[in-house]
């Protein structure tokens, strides 16, 4: 199978020649495949957003290849507005770049760019709002009337609705309640399930894509630290912890455990898990 | 102790629309520090904003340091007394320059030029931003421009500071600094009233209020309300994981305490439970 995304030594420098000038991602090798679903975590500046950037050709690579299914993305000839069709980015608080009138028009604002013809864009209005869990009586609300929650789902409905192979999350879930959280997760978990797509989600919140990801890809000073299977990267909690993350934490209470010379697992990140360590250290519960 | 802050039969409506705070009585003792936990839409920052007369009761009374939130003649007054910091660090920075900013309300009240660069400067110590004093505020990350918005604050010296999700918008080293500056500022004796719905945020004050519809839903102390795991649960909120485990493990027939809320405690619970077995 080939991958449907591919950089290659993939760098970029901002300001060059300016006493600002900073390598913010610096020579990124990674292949990412049709379905999966890859948290991406590190640290404020440790070079996630530019990289996702990159993925959709919003940046430019200082050097380095970057490939959409097996094209290079930045050579002559290749359809750089089809890649931001094909690979669908949310910002961080997308619901602040909601502009149209109405719920549908906004959503209708990318399938309309693709050309789409007018029965399809309206089924796939539908189809979007089913799909961030929204009554399609709203189609006709302004977006502006709506609560935050709400219209932040308008804002990736926006994106859903174009269909893109690979759909980009930059911290979907911050500022939500816990609840919200979880329904937002549990939105976009089923969309890549209906879909067959890609997703890729940026999070601080580790809790949240030990849930519902894969693959975990961290960054750390502008390279790749890791990118494995959930387990194995939570089997590095103590390393994770001394890069400043945010590990979970019952994941910090069982590295703990583990200094003081019990012998507990390393990789466990929720609760569930630590129990089913603790009863099957202490031989079992009485249930 | 006597109460800083009381809310009497708070009632609270838009115009025409539904209640979105219902008959709620609060009282806040001086020098608290009260998280206040709520999902959103569950009128908690409706509540918050009670607290400075930026919305006043529709129906019942809500007093602070004894001033009535409804009469127009304590509005300066109560402005002085209650500093308010809200969510999004980029809507509250005024100035370029970081100590114009924390200066701007002094500025507005007419105080003496010295006075205000020395509480410009204990302002800014007080929240770990001396060093930044000359830097451009452009430059700053979400955590440090919160930092900066309470500088401005409690430049004005006031007795209550309410901060309504000044975390929601930060990133983990910013929600840290911000949490254990206001905790700082509470030892020092400022009454802290704190919105959020982070859950290990809430546990580091002294009491929670979790607010529902309009409602108090329970009030105590952090160990307290978070032994109801169910019922906050059941209003969209969450425990701490540490929390749940508990849960967990006395389904299991494991005698464990009900609510373990930070790292420290649930480490020596587990420590035990691990060396008694041990020893068996």
């Amino acid at each position: 199978m080939n991958p449907i995304l591919k950089a290659e030594n993939l760098s970029h420098v901002y300001g060059v020649g300016t006493p600002f000038e900073k390598v913010a991602i610096d020579n990124i090798n990674l292949e990412i495949f049709e379905n999966e679903f890859i948290g991406v975590i590190g640290r404020t500046g440790s070079g996630k957003s530019t990289l996702i950037q990159h993925l959709n050709g919003i940046l430019r690579p200082s050097s380095g290849t970057l490939y959409y299914d097996g094209e290079d993305c930045w050579a002559k000839g290749f359809s750089r507005n089809a890649l931001r069709f094909n690979v669908g980015l949310v910002f961080q608080y997308p619901e602040y770049q909601l502009f149209e009138e109405t719920v549908e028009k906004d959503i209708a604002f990318g399938p309309k760019n693709m050309g789409l013809p007018m029965v399809e864009i309206e089924k796939r209005i539908s189809e979007s709002l089913r799909f961030v869990g929204l009554d399609d009586s709203v189609r006709t609300a302004s977006p502006f009337e709506l609560s935050g929650g709400q219209k932040r789902r308008v804002a990736i409905a926006g994106i859903m609705a174009m269909e893109p192979k690979v759909l980009i999350l930059d911290e979907p879930t911050a500022g939500l309640d816990p609840r919200g959280r979880d329904e937002i997760l549990n939105k976009i978990s089923e969309y890549r399930a209906e879909k067959k797509s890609t997703v890729i989600l940026v999070s601080h919140n580790m809790e949240d894509i030990s849930r519902v990801c894969n693959k975990v890809l961290v960054m750390k000073d502008s390279k790749i630290e890791m990118f494995a299977p959930v387990d194995e990267v939570f089997e590095h909690s103590a390393e994770l912890c001394a890069m400043g993350l945010n590990v979970p934490q019952i994941t910090r209470i069982f590295l703990s455990l583990k200094e003081k010379g019990f012998d507990v697992p390393s990789s466990v990140y929720t609760s569930r898990q630590a129990c089913d360590a603790i009863l099957k250290l202490t031989g079992g519960g009485a249930e | 102790m006597s109460s800083i802050i009381t809310a009497e039969n708070l009632t609270f409506r838009y115009n025409d629309g539904k209640d979105i705070i219902k008959n709620l009585s609060l009282e806040i003792e001086e020098g608290d520090f009260v998280a206040i936990l709520g999902h959103n839409g569950s009128g908690k920052s409706t509540f918050a904003k009670h607290l400075n007369a930026i919305l006043t009761p529709t129906e019942g009374k809500v007093t602070v340091a004894g001033l009535d939130t409804s009469d127009d003649n304590n509005l300066a007054a109560i402005r002085r007394t209650v500093g308010m910091v809200f969510q999004n660090p980029d809507n509250q920075i005024i100035a370029t320059v970081v100590e114009e900013d924390v200066a701007f309300a002094l500025e507005n009240l007419g105080v003496e030029r010295e006075e205000m660069l020395r509480r410009v400067d204990e302002a800014l110590d007080a929240v770990g931003m001396l060093k930044y004093k000359k830097h451009s505020t452009t430059q700053l990350s979400g955590g440090q421009k919160q930092r900066i918005a309470i500088a401005g604050v409690i430049a004005m010296n006031p007795k209550i500071i309410v901060l309504d999700e000044p975390t929601a918008m930060l990133d983990p080293k910013g929600r840290a600094d911000v949490v254990k500056t206001v905790k700082k500022l509470n030892e020092q004796g400022v009454t802290v009233v704190f919105i959020t719905h982070y859950m290990d945020e809430a546990a580091q004050a002294k009491r929670v209020v979790v607010i529902d519809e309009g409602e108090v839903l329970i009030d105590g102390t952090p160990h307290y309300v978070f032994q109801n795991a169910g019922l906050l649960t059941s209003v969209g909120l969450d425990v701490p994981q540490s929390t749940s485990l508990m849960f967990l493990l006395r389904r299991y027939g494991l005698q464990v305490p009900l609510a373990v809320l930070t790292e420290e405690e649930c480490i020596s619970v587990l420590s035990d439970i691990l060396t008694r077995k041990n020893k068996t």
